[in-house]
């Protein structure tokens, strides 16, 4: 077996990453605010995607680059390390209203010199009216606007930043370079006729292409002149010699495709630094990085020797610390969903290619390269995700487990095995099909071929919506009735369970439509109004149909909501039908009425006790809840199948919509926000995270768990499923316990065809020690949902949500 | 009767196992960690941790065993518990504070249970593990269970403590994979002393075992004051080489994992508090038994 080596870094990469952990409170940065307020002023005239790509220009133009920290990868998000520009195109509301309070944030402060609040003041007041946010509120109907304020659905991350969620087509731009992207772009203007309507509107997203990426390579270009005149400052002989290497390698990439490992490399961060300038929508993924950089690996690492294994580890580091330098503010409300500020940069390694129309293990060298340099780093940047399948060799996978074993929650897998297979009964191209990557979390797309957000639309909150529908329809945290029915467990009326299923059933497909109905307002608004120009040049077939992603441009587009407390919904249905209804050993208006004061006093916490004891849980391979919930469940998954997104027919393959779990840490501020549950839950603390059992109730090890979360409809739920399990570290200490560990992970994911797990392997003590003291475990990271984040900079409930997770022994 | 079924064991025998914990045993060790596995009649087991302390459902009902005291805890009577009170209490407590441990074999239910985790034993070479107490103590279902086990095609081990008549054995014998034999001294005072047991008739079974070629691997509890001296290790190993003629040992290290459960029972604990760290003594251990041909695997 391969015996990874997880402790060197050099002391470059140890000082870099040191700096950049030590930054407690990150500040903002208002160069991008000023420079698109200036450019979208200046250009009102132009058209929308023309007018976008003038102040992405202007912005590249104007703004402060900078190379620091001895960095071999080099380019700047914002004017200093990790500070988080501000895009006012999405929304000013929250900026203009948390502005002053910024530093204060539990879990996401940033520091706001008087100098950036004076210029937001300035700023903002101008966008008032024309951001995505306003035009989404005056498109909103009353209802949305109800449902959004108590937060029964959530999208407000969908109107105050970009969409992303994607990878866009890095092999092709490594291939043809920024000049051949660029030549495409204009052949495809030549065939452009003024005479057609479509044509008037394709050509000036072409012309906004152009000057985009135009743009970028004079942005590029920057650096080499940067770089060239630190050298010449420069007195250590080496970093000059790097420094010069750095301004031909910028020089070169600004062009034309890469010649070197290093070059391409370059030019990938380059352009993920880019979008995540153009718009602030996170889970900008790399792809399979190990499959398209590999040719020139291959080349200097194993044929030709000039390039070392151990630098080269040493460039993938200096670009793992680049991407966690990349940051993202959010409002108040959305940092509790998201904690930790991830960015969920997704890189993809191992899985499966097709040679000659078979298919075989893609894993080569430069997979254990960067699942080695990940494991070194122990960063939450990239997020690192294997694609399993059933021919990944042993040792590959122990060599992951050797990685999960540092407990920083990566590698995550994805399993081939049921993604590809779904994904061509959707319709996805067999080549196509297996090249997918995981993007953002858990989630899954064809790199370079797929529109956004494969997940990452609105969240329902299924607790409450199940709620609603055991009262009458009222929502319990708000009082309000969306809709109306007259069984309600207060009035004793309902006859029997079928009849609490089917008042569930009428709930969620209600809820289901309205959350649609808000995204369409959302997806038209953004298409209107916040044109990802770079992004969309990089995703097939955006050049040649002359349109945006947003347009329709991409080859494939389905989407995915998440839906929040799936396990607090299958535990509670089956409390109800066991107690309620089969035992009839609690009467409904009692059940009622415990929930609505919070099981307080002895009865109601014997109640809750019952409720939590007397009833099954999800997660312990039971079909009685588990049946239950995937019935639940499957309504909502069926609705779906009757609406289409607003890009069906308008090009892409697909336009459709399926289910999704991977819903970050909003368990958390959706528990927050969630009254009493029957599954025994208190009211306001944190619902079930993701696909994973509720915490605690998962009580017969990690087998029944993964039986329980196999009997999902995984290939209805292609958002992602998702699970994390925590693990005792001393219970992974010999390897004849990693062994089983593997053998219970191909089980999962070949029998059970399981979507997804990941790994938390830090014990109890050590993340009590780090709540308490957390100027001692900066550099502790832990797996939050389906990222990782520095344990230290989540606020304290989610911190207590980590530690509550039930800790499975070996 | 049993008294616990517990899924994704790792470490009672090949592979991922579910382990099936019977319950009543013939010796008395001062370090069981699972004390409730002596008695083969039910009891109760007392979490204050998890008691409501104004409840009184369980009080009310038995009043001749269980009150509440005024620190808020429930003082019980065990030995005034009777079998009515145990039909009573079982499922009463909402918090799961008070449990009625043992159940009735009903090797339908169990075997419906252990299937479920069938793809973790083929892909691992797991399979079924009976425990204790002493398995061969209740021979019938004992040998029903493994032959059910075998029937369905997965592995099967016994983890036996080997007081028992060799009648008890015999049953389950063509339908066992794996014994995992416990190996606690060879010292017929000091065994006696620690376990109530008399170590001859062990020995005696382990060597008929042994004869008859049945597959053993020899588990080693090491116990401070007892048996975790490099005597006592020696001669251990020396009888497992000599008159064993088995190729690997495995030494469990103490450790304390199960104290709380003597004062759920209201039982006294005899052994030590401390866990056991001597690593240079496990490497005397690991080191010897190689010396006599033995492969040492520390914590099975």
């Amino acid at each position: 077996m391969t015996q990874l080596d997880l402790t060197t870094l050099s002391e470059r990469i140890r000082a870099h990453k040191d700096a950049l952990i030590h930054i407690v409170k990150p500040p903002i940065c208002t160069e991008r605010a000023l420079h698109y307020t200036q450019a979208y002023q200046r250009h009102l005239d132009k058209p929308m995607p023309v007018r976008r790509a003038l102040a992405l220009e202007h912005h590249l133009r104007e703004r402060t680059i900078w190379i620091a920290n001895d960095e071999l990868i080099v380019g700047n998000q914002a004017s200093r390390p990790r500070a988080a520009p501000i895009f006012p195109e999405y929304t000013v509301g929250w900026i203009e209203k948390e502005i002053d309070t910024l530093a204060d944030r539990p879990g996401a402060g940033f520091e706001v010199s008087a100098r950036d609040r004076e210029i937001l003041h300035e700023i903002c007041p101008w966008w008032h009216g024309q951001t995505v946010l306003d035009r989404c509120y005056a498109l909103f109907s009353d209802e949305h606007k109800a449902m959004l304020d108590t937060v029964i659905i959530k999208a407000e991350g969908n109107m105050n930043a970009g969409d992303a969620h994607l990878a866009v087509d890095y092999p092709t731009l490594l291939e043809q370079g920024l000049d051949g992207v660029r030549a495409r772009v204009v052949e495809r203007r030549s065939r452009i006729d003024l005479t057609v309507l479509d044509d008037l509107y394709k050509e000036q997203f072409l012309k906004a292409v152009d000057i985009t990426l135009a743009a970028v390579a004079e942005h590029i270009e920057r650096y080499a002149a940067l770089a060239r005149e630190m050298a010449v400052a420069e007195k250590r002989d080496w970093r000059r010699a790097e420094l010069l290497t750095i301004a031909a390698d910028c020089e070169h990439v600004a062009h034309r495709p890469p010649e070197t490992f290093r070059q391409a490399l370059q030019l990938c961060y380059f352009i993920q630094l880019i979008l995540q300038i153009e718009s602030n929508g996170h889970s900008v993924s790399f792809g399979r990085l190990d499959q398209y950089l590999y040719p020139w690996y291959r080349r200097e690492v194993e044929l030709e020797e000039s390039l070392s294994r151990e630098a080269a580890i040493e460039l993938l580091d200096s670009c793992w610390l680049k991407l966690f330098e990349v940051n993202k503010i959010r409002s108040g409300s959305h940092s509790k969903a998201s904690a930790g500020s991830p960015m969920y940069q997704n890189v993809t390694i191992g899985g499966q290619k097709l040679v000659h129309g078979e298919a075989v293990d893609a894993v080569n060298p430069l997979s254990y390269a960067i699942l080695e340099s990940c494991g070194r780093l122990r960063s939450t940047q990239p997020n690192l995700s294997v694609r399993y399948h059933a021919g990944l060799s042993d040792d590959f996978l122990d060599a992951c487990v050797q990685v999960i074993r540092c407990g920083f929650g990566m590698p995550a897998f994805n399993n081939d095995e049921i993604v590809i297979p779904e994904f061509i009964k959707l319709g996805v191209e067999r080549a196509d099909a297996y090249d997918y990557a995981a993007i953002g979390c858990i989630e899954t797309a064809v790199g370079g071929k797929w529109g956004y957000r494969c997940t990452g639309m609105s969240f329902i909150n299924f607790a409450r919506v199940m709620l609603a529908a055991l009262e009458g329809g009222r929502d319990a945290t708000s009082g309000t009735v969306f809709l109306p029915q007259e069984k309600a467990l207060s009035r004793g009326n309902f006859s029997n369970f079928d009849e609490v299923l089917a008042a569930w059933d009428t709930q969620i497909r209600y809820y289901a439509k309205k959350s649609i109905e808000i995204e369409y307002v959302i997806d038209t608004m953004l298409e209107e109004n916040a044109h990802d120009i770079l992004c969309s040049a990089l995703v097939d077939d955006c050049i040649e149909r002359g349109k945006t992603i947003k347009g329709g441009g991409a080859k494939y587009d389905w989407v995915s909501g998440l839906q929040v407390g799936i396990a607090n919904l299958g535990n509670s249905l089956a409390a109800v039908k066991t107690l309620v209804f089969d035992r009839a050993v609690l009467g409904q208006a009692e059940l009622a009425a415990a929930l609505d004061k919070d099981f307080s006093g002895l009865d109601g916490e014997q109640l809750r006790q019952r409720l939590l004891n007397a009833a099954p849980k999800y997660g312990n391979d039971d079909d009685a809840v588990d049946g239950l919930l995937v019935r639940a469940y499957q309504t909502y998954i069926d609705e779906l199948k009757h609406y289409h997104n607003p890009r069906h027919g308008r090009g892409p393959i697909g336009g459709d919509y399926y289910a999704g779990t991977s819903s970050i840490s909003a368990n958390v501020p959706f528990g927050a926000a969630t009254a009493a549950t029957p599954d025994g839950r208190h009211a306001w603390t944190p619902l079930a995270e993701g696909a994973s059992p509720a915490a605690g109730t998962d009580h017969l090890g990690p087998t029944a768990v993964f039986n329980s979360v196999g009997k999902l409809p995984t290939a209805a739920i292609l958002g992602g499923v998702l699970l994390n399990q925590k693990l005792n570290p001393a219970t992974l200490e010999n390897p004849r316990d990693q062994q089983k560990l593997v053998g219970m992970l191909r089980t999962f994911f070949e029998h059970h065809h399981g979507w997804h797990v990941q790994y938390n392997i830090v014990s109890r003590e050590t993340l009590l020690a780090a709540k308490a003291h957390p100027e001692q475990y900066r550099d502790l990271v832990v797996r939050v949902a389906g990222y990782s984040a520095f344990f230290t900079a989540l606020s304290p409930e989610a911190q207590d949500d980590i530690i509550a997770r039930t800790e499975h022994q070996i | 009767m049993l008294f616990n079924l517990q899924r994704y064991s790792t470490h009672d025998g090949p592979g991922i196992r579910t382990v099936v914990f019977f319950k009543g045993c013939t010796l008395a060790c001062r370090w069981c960690q699972n004390p409730e596995s002596r008695s083969p009649q039910r009891q109760v087991l007392y979490d204050a941790r998890l008691c409501l302390s104004a409840c009184t459902l369980c009080a009310e009902r038995c009043p001749h065993a269980i009150a509440r005291q005024e620190d808020g805890t429930l003082a019980i009577e065990h030995e005034n518990l009777t079998e009515a009170d145990y039909d009573i209490l079982r499922g009463l407590c909402p918090s799961d504070a008070l449990n009625v441990c043992g159940e009735a074999i009903d090797l339908d239910a169990i075997m419906e249970q252990v299937l479920r985790d069938r793809p973790y034993y083929e892909r691992t070479g797991g399979g079924l593990t009976l425990s204790g107490g002493e398995p061969f103590l209740q021979a019938g279902n004992c040998a029903a269970l493994l032959a059910r086990a075998q029937a369905a095609g997965l592995h099967t081990a016994v983890e036996s403590c080997l007081q028992v008549r060799w009648s008890n054995i015999e049953p389950s014998l063509p339908h066992l994979d794996l014994l995992l034999a416990d190996l606690k001294h060879v010292d017929a005072k000091r065994f006696h002393a620690w376990t109530g047991g008399s170590v001859g008739h062990v020995l005696d079974n382990l060597r008929r075992l042994s004869r008859q070629r049945v597959a053993m691997t020899i588990r080693v509890p090491l116990i401070p004051d007892f048996n975790a001296d490099a005597d006592s290790i020696r001669s251990i190993v020396d009888f497992a080489a000599d008159e064993l003629g088995v190729k690997e040992i495995h030494f469990l290290p103490y450790h304390t994992l199960g104290v709380q459960k003597y004062a759920q029972l209201g039982m006294p604990y005899l052994a030590s508090r401390q866990a056991l760290d001597t690593p240079e003594l496990l490497a005397y251990a690991e080191s010897y038994a190689s010396s006599r041909g033995l492969a040492a695997i520390l914590r099975g």
